[in-house]
């Protein structure tokens, strides 16, 4: 008896701990990723998967906000040179390493050198800081890169030449800055739990492969108390229907993507966890330029209906594109014209069936090209639309569908005839849209050439006038769309499945929503 | 006896060796590399991590470097993923797979036996009628139709498991994977054992015993497994191979931290020695298997022993 009394004491007890134990419960987040981080260096990390995470384990000079505008990050203020060729960049006091390690500009300068290192292997264009691309054909020294520390608080850039959107590009992913002291170290191995040491919100923790990747908040964070949730899982789904299942089963608090099929039944039913941000990119039709001739290429331009594509085929959250390439994200930058406008579809067609003619083909002669595809639902659904306008003006172009690897390797051995493509720019900015096409560049798979439109966007370049930048930007984009370089199909939203018990969520273009900014309600 | 154990060993390391070569060699022909992303590499990028891979070295010579680390146990880098060693994928993977595979393998045979010996007893009732239809259906059903199906019914539905994750082998994240990954064996195991007891229990010997008054239960356990069994283990070698390969499914079907994940990221992303780590490992799995079979014949077949003689 008597030790049934004390059994049943100590329950009590107990229960009583484990009832009062929710005031010092962490709170936890569990993020739905789309694949697992090829790595967590910030300067190798080339994929989508890998910025999510990187953005909340390091902070940048300046860092994206809730909304994806750029903002204060390590640095508190900073101020630029009048010719725009300095950025002097004051750093906030008492910065320190997740390791308690103070962070100073001299952990900047040895950041920036080791991005611009061959060796690094980090794909971020070397041309815009001083000496960087001679550093990375390995033809100067590392050190004599235009970086300094003038002082442990104070850090300064100096670019080859003045650029407007320097400052937002800083808060990519690229320019997070790296611990000389855990690589010096580690070696290649530095970025694993128990190595990696970071200055961001939260610190990692475990990196199981291929099942989640779990952080804990960094108390040595400038802004730690500001950070309302503990510990964040990224699970790496790359079925988004399992992930789909387990958003539904409460398993996921947020998810980074959905699966295309369920749209419809997500937007019924699921309306209040459906958030959409309007990327700062778009998808677009690549057209081999070595191999179309200028007025196949008008035709192509003609024929395809984007609206319809949109609206009636894929059903998306997408936007198609109807006026020119770049998004119309800036309110003062001049509109183009574009071959389109005003006609109808009717028109169009006859337009481009009597080019088609003029170029050597006809409805017994047709084109035949190859409509290559990656193996997306949405691009898959395109293409057997673009199939069938493309034969209205004469061209038979089945699809031609392949794995991400094949695709990639073909459209950049120029192994192609027209080919779905599309990508996100790292800046909202309209030059970083136009760059996919600057001639000579390796991300241009087109191969379009002409001198006009790249001495349009270096002369945009060249000045720093807002006007006189975007009046030059309007003119290289005019070029292209004149020249049939590209047909652009539609920018695209990205859509992201949230619970509503998460708060602090706001649309980005970035498509990055680091957990700092989200609560969850209880 | 001993030299049919020998014989057999031998050709288990050739076969094992001509295995991995062959893949080497295969996985080259797809168009493509490790470094062929969205964002393509600028040209010195590309040039430098393919010089500290040694892949501008030529395929033979790669070759040759592979074989030579992997007699010492080095299944080499991650292409993909800087600084991991594919032996770090392995060693967190193949528990994963091995456990769920173990598993699968003993709820087939432990179940699917007693169900194909019931039907068989009972043969042409409708109890067996109705067994051997699920048998069918198991085997119909693929395993990327069924997995999410339990997944759903099960997971969403009824919130009576977790619809994915591994969760550090909780028992709860076991239950689904596993029976989805046993079922189409079961049903093999089921439908084997029952057909080979049926003509079994019809054999002379057995009709012997029963002359001889030898009580049923005897019959069964004693004399009439043994014959059962053979086609049984003869089926678990590529039944195995079943479970392997499927593993691979409901891996990513339930999210799970198997190897099965790496054969299909790592060929599609083309991280070519990942994809040989695994199919070292794969492929040393099925070769033994088969070994074991072919030895557990000359144990429950005593007329395989007497020719060997």
């Amino acid at each position: 008896m008597k030790a049934m009394k004390r059994l049943s004491l100590v329950l009590l007890a107990a229960g009583l701990a484990a009832a009062s134990l929710p005031a010092w419960a962490e709170t936890v987040l569990h993020r739905g990723n789309r694949g697992e981080p090829t790595g967590l260096d910030p300067q190798q990390a080339n994929d989508g998967n890998d910025w999510q995470i990187l953005q909340e384990l390091f902070e940048g000079l300046v860092t994206p906000g809730p909304d994806g505008k750029t903002g204060p990050g390590m640095a508190e203020s900073w101020t630029v040179s009048a010719d725009g060729l300095t950025y002097t960049f004051k750093l906030r006091p008492n910065l320190k390493w997740s390791d308690g390690d103070a962070l100073t500009a001299e952990d900047l300068v040895y950041s920036f050198r080791r991005l611009h290192d061959a060796k690094t292997g980090s794909n971020v264009n070397p041309i815009l800081i001083r000496n960087g691309r001679a550093i990375r054909d390995g033809k100067a020294a590392p050190d004599t890169l235009g970086v300094t520390a003038v002082d442990p608080q104070t850090f300064e850039i100096t670019l080859e030449s003045a650029w407007a959107p320097f400052i937002d590009l800083l808060s990519a992913t690229y320019f997070l800055p790296v611990p000389q002291h855990a690589i010096e170290a580690n070696g290649e191995a530095w970025a694993r739990p128990g190595k990696l040491v970071s200055n961001g919100a939260y610190m990692l923790s475990e990196w199981s492969p291929n099942e989640h990747v779990k952080i804990t908040r960094n108390a040595n964070f400038h802004d730690a108390a500001g950070v309302s949730i503990d510990t964040v899982f990224y699970y790496p789904l790359v079925e988004q229907a399992t992930a789909f299942r387990r958003f539904r089963a409460g398993e996921l608090d947020i998810n980074s993507n959905y699966p295309f099929a369920e749209l419809p039944w997500i937007k019924e039913n699921l309306a209040d966890s459906f958030k959409v941000d309007p990327a700062f990119g778009l998808q677009w039709l690549t057209l081999n330029n070595k191999k179309l001739d200028v007025k196949v290429r008008k035709a192509i331009q003609l024929a395809v209906d984007t609206e319809t594509i949109v609206n009636k085929v894929m059903r998306s959250v997408d936007k198609p594109v109807t006026e020119g390439i770049v998004p119309e994200a800036f309110p003062d930058y001049p509109a183009v014209t574009v071959p389109t406008a005003g006609k109808t579809m009717e028109q169009r067609i006859a337009e481009a069936r009597a080019l088609m003619v003029e170029a050597g083909y006809g409805p017994d002669k047709p084109l035949k090209l190859d409509l290559r595809i990656k193996d997306r639902d949405t691009w898959k659904a395109t293409a057997v639309a673009l199939t069938a306008m493309l034969k209205e003006v004469y061209i038979d172009a089945p699809q031609l569908v392949a794995d991400s690897a094949t695709h990639d390797n073909a459209l950049f051995s120029f192994n192609f005839d027209i080919a779905i493509s599309g990508n996100v720019a790292a800046v909202v900015d309209p030059e970083l849209i136009l760059e996919f096409w600057r001639p000579g560049s390796a991300e241009n798979a087109s191969q379009y050439e002409s001198a006009a439109f790249a001495a349009a966007l270096d002369a945009s370049r060249k000045t720093t006038d807002h006007a006189e930048r975007y009046k030059q930007l309007h003119d290289a984009e005019q070029i292209l769309i004149d020249d049939a370089g590209v047909v652009p199909l539609w920018f695209f939203s990205w859509g992201w499945l949230v619970k509503p018990t998460v708060s602090g969520w706001q649309e980005s273009p970035r498509i990055l929503h680091p957990t700092r900014y989200l609560s969850i309600a209880n | 006896m001993f030299v049919y154990i020998l014989k057999r060993t031998s050709i288990a390391v050739p076969t094992l060796l001509a295995i991995i070569a062959l893949s080497f060699f295969l996985m080259r022909f797809a168009p493509g590399g490790p470094f062929d992303r969205e964002r393509p590499l600028q040209p010195e990028i590309r040039a430098a991590l393919e010089a500290r891979y040694g892949l501008d070295d030529p395929v033979f010579v790669q070759f040759w470097r592979y074989m030579a680390n992997l007699a010492q146990g080095d299944f080499g880098p991650s292409y993909i993923r800087p600084g991991w060693q594919v032996m770090d994928f392995i060693a967190a993977g193949f528990p994963v797979s091995f456990e769920l595979a173990a598993w699968a393998l003993l709820l087939a045979v432990s179940v699917g036996i007693p169900l194909g010996a019931v039907a068989a007893l009972r043969s042409n009732s409708r109890l067996d009628v109705a067994l051997m239809s699920a048998a069918m259906t198991g085997i119909a059903v693929p395993r990327f139709v069924l997995a999410p199906l339990l997944s759903l019914f099960f997971g969403v539905y009824l919130g009576l498991v977790p619809v994915g994750g591994w969760h550090g082998g909780a028992i709860a994240n076991k239950i689904l994977p596993v029976l989805a990954l046993a079922l189409p064996v079961l049903a093999y195991v089921a439908r084997i054992t029952r057909g080979a007891m049926i003509e079994t229990l019809h054999s002379e010997f057995i009709t012997v015993a029963r002359a001889k008054g030898m009580p049923a239960r005897r019959i069964l356990f004693r004399h009439a497994i043994k014959p059962v069994l053979i086609p049984v283990i003869s089926f678990l070698g590529p039944g195995a191979a079943g479970l392997i390969s499927g593993s691979v499914v409901i891996e990513r079907v339930f999210g799970l931290p198997g190897m099965g994940s790496y054969f299909v990221d790592g060929a599609l992303n083309r991280d070519y020695l990942l994809v040989l780590g695994v199919i070292c490992v794969y492929a040393a799995i099925l070769v033994t298997l088969n070994l074991v079979v072919d030895l557990a014949y000359a144990v429950l077949d005593p007329r395989t022993r007497s020719e060997l003689a």
